[in-house]
């Protein structure tokens, strides 16, 4: 695994929460999310996931996933903030997500790593050590020795099993970065520093990898820690992106992409269309929205990889049909919870839209006395997109506005 | 030569010492990859040349190291972050996109591209003026401040150039010797940790 395969694997979450909110929400489930402070459009995570995944393999600078993701927000009509870090604009909010994206992707390729038998054996142990300076460092040995942290020669050094890896971080994983913007990381330390530090003794097992309690981080389904709080909690901020059975919580996007490449075998229920009810209700049809509002969507396997393979190769769409991505059934969760549009199609059909950023539009027809998915496909829009995305992608032309005394001034191109 | 030793069955042992081989692999592998985050950290460290912001480019090195799939006959270890390659053994560096590269001028604009300067959104400026001597493998984009302004001298944000040679620096990597003793040393520690391990397991020892 990659540290791009590790963003790509995690659930789209977009909701209302801020990073307080999102604190609150077990670390397991964090993990195996994507999500940004306040943002509730799973179109805007999608393609901040793409483009934070290409810039962990190496294939965008941050320069590129700022300027491509203001463009975006632009044509979307996002509002702009103040500049601060509350301002999806801005390059400090921007930075923060990237950089703890791929960041912790790395952190967690190399914790895995750091945690193979092998590696253990040759290096039991880890430092927490700054890595980046920081105009304003936290007071990381106050949080260390609050967290229950011992210091051993007056180093924060731990067994890489010790519980006060997930204790100190903000995301409440055991591999770096611990906090936002955090200019700090992990060293490894040797058996021998290890046993000099009185961390171990010489005859001391080696802790087996099998101990480490080592989040794959790919699981969909996730047993939960005080599952009455966290049951409500989680229903509050997630509504239909997230399925709770019993203890267990899944994120729904994740369903989706492990039905389409066949891993799931079971079905993926979607909970009920309450915001679509809300929606028709508003238009003053209330009758059907009282059946939308009873109605819950079902994802068979059956349906999802008939229609994956389908539509997945252009020569099965019609004429303005555009080819369906893994990204856009990712969307169906999003859809069925907020769709931009609704329309009545038949007396048991409504059509659910919603605008891609590619141009296209999706529809969902959903069978209402069934509670299933009859079509899913995306059409070319009428007219071209904005040229807000296409005018900063990468060959930007600088025009010359201003008479100069440089001769032979001309339009070009730079990067 | 071959010898025999009569009675004694060797097979659990080579058994073990064929179990061994993974682990110590992943032991000198990881030795590899600790000194090289180690010697990255340290790059890192060091002040940027032309005194800018700090990109943070070695130690975005330092968290690229990983280890390539263990192929059952040898590990590798993989420095993914693009650029690295170029400092250690050199060459020409050409645009990808567009007709040239752009330099920064100052350390404002350190890590912006020019595309992103001014793009939608943006709050630090617009870049006004591009200029391209003609017959010139280089050029310019500067900013002016708009009319009425106090100041409206021509501030270079970019230099722009066509290509840009990069000498080898062999330091940007730490020398064989110094990789074979570490991988040799973390090899030493899994082998040790096993004989422990076979020792209490009263088992013996691989």
């Amino acid at each position: 695994m990659t540290a791009a395969d590790k963003i790509l694997g995690k659930a789209l979450a977009g909701s209302s929460l801020d990073t307080a909110g999102w604190s609150a929400i077990q670390a397991g489930l964090r993990d195996r999310a994507f999500f940004s402070s306040k943002v509730e459009d799973a179109r805007i995570l999608h393609e901040a996931r793409r483009m934070c995944a290409e810039a962990a393999d190496g294939k965008r600078s941050a320069s590129e996933f700022r300027r491509d993701m203001r463009a975006l927000l632009s044509r979307m009509g996002h509002p702009q903030g103040d500049g601060g870090l509350t301002d999806l604009y801005s390059q400090k909010r921007l930075d923060v997500l990237l950089d703890t994206n791929v960041r912790q992707a790395r952190g967690y390729i190399q914790y895995r790593e750091s945690c193979s038998e092998g590696a253990l054996m040759a290096f039991p142990a880890q430092e927490l050590v700054r890595v980046q300076a920081r105009e304003k460092p936290r007071d990381w040995e106050e949080r260390w020795a609050r967290a229950g942290g011992r210091f051993h020669g007056g180093r924060m050094v731990a067994l890489k099993n010790d519980p006060i890896w997930t204790a100190i971080s903000a995301f409440g994983t055991p591999w770096p970065p611990f906090d936002f913007n955090s200019g700090m990381g992990v060293e490894d330390i040797d058996f021998e520093t290890a046993v000099e530090l009185g961390l171990i003794q010489e005859d001391t097992p080696i802790p087996e990898p099998e101990e480490m309690n080592f989040n794959e981080g790919l699981e969909a389904e996730l047993p939960l820690d005080g599952i009455a709080e966290m049951d409500e909690m989680l229903r509050d901020a997630f509504g239909s992106q997230i399925e709770i059975v019993g203890n267990v919580a899944r994120w729904n996007s994740n369903l989706i992409r492990e039905l389409l490449d066949g891993t799931r075998s079971q079905n993926a229920r979607l909970g009920k269309g309450g915001k679509i009810a809300d929606i028709l209700a508003e238009d003053g049809d209330t009758a059907l929205a009282d059946r939308v509002r009873n109605t819950g969507l079902t994802v068979t396997p059956q349906w999802m990889q008939t229609h994956g393979l389908k539509h997945k190769d252009p020569s099965g769409n019609a004429g303005t049909n555009m080819p369906l991505t893994v990204g856009d059934y990712e969307l169906i969760p999003s859809m069925w919870r907020t769709p931009d549009a609704v329309e009545q199609y038949s007396k048991n059909e409504i059509t659910l839209s919603l605008d891609t950023l590619d141009g296209g539009t999706l529809r969902l027809g959903v069978n209402l006395a069934m509670g299933s998915p009859t079509t899913f496909r995306k059409e070319r829009a009428a007219k071209a997109p904005s040229s807000a995305v296409t005018a900063y992608d990468g060959r930007r032309t600088f025009a010359t506005t201003e008479n100069s005394q440089a001769q032979g001034a001309e339009k070009g191109k730079a990067e | 030569m071959e010898v025999t030793i009569q009675g004694i069955d060797l097979s659990p042992l080579a058994k073990q010492l064929t179990d061994l081989k993974k682990p110590v692999r992943e032991g000198a592998a990881r030795g590899v990859s600790v000194l090289l985050v180690k010697h990255f950290r340290e790059k890192n460290a060091t002040p940027n040349k032309k005194g800018f912001p700090r990109s943070n480019f070695w130690s975005a090195a330092a968290d690229s190291v990983a280890l390539k799939p263990d192929d059952g006959t040898a590990s590798a270890v993989a420095v993914s972050k693009e650029g690295v390659r170029l400092r250690w053994k050199g060459g020409d560096v050409h645009p990808k996109k567009g007709r040239a590269l752009a330099i920064p001028a100052e350390g404002s604009v350190a890590g912006v591209w020019p595309s992103e300067y001014g793009g939608a959104g943006y709050k630090g400026g617009k870049a006004t003026f591009l200029a391209w001597p003609k017959g010139r493998s280089f050029g310019f984009i500067a900013e002016r401040k708009p009319k009425g302004s106090k100041d409206r001298t021509l501030h270079v944000l970019w230099w722009l150039k066509e290509v840009t040679h990069h000498k080898p620096d062999p330091t940007v990597i730490p020398d064989d010797d110094t990789m074979r003793e570490a991988a040799l040393k973390a090899a030493r520690s899994v082998l040790r940790a096993e004989v422990h391990r076979a020792k209490t397991a009263g088992a013996p020892p691989a």
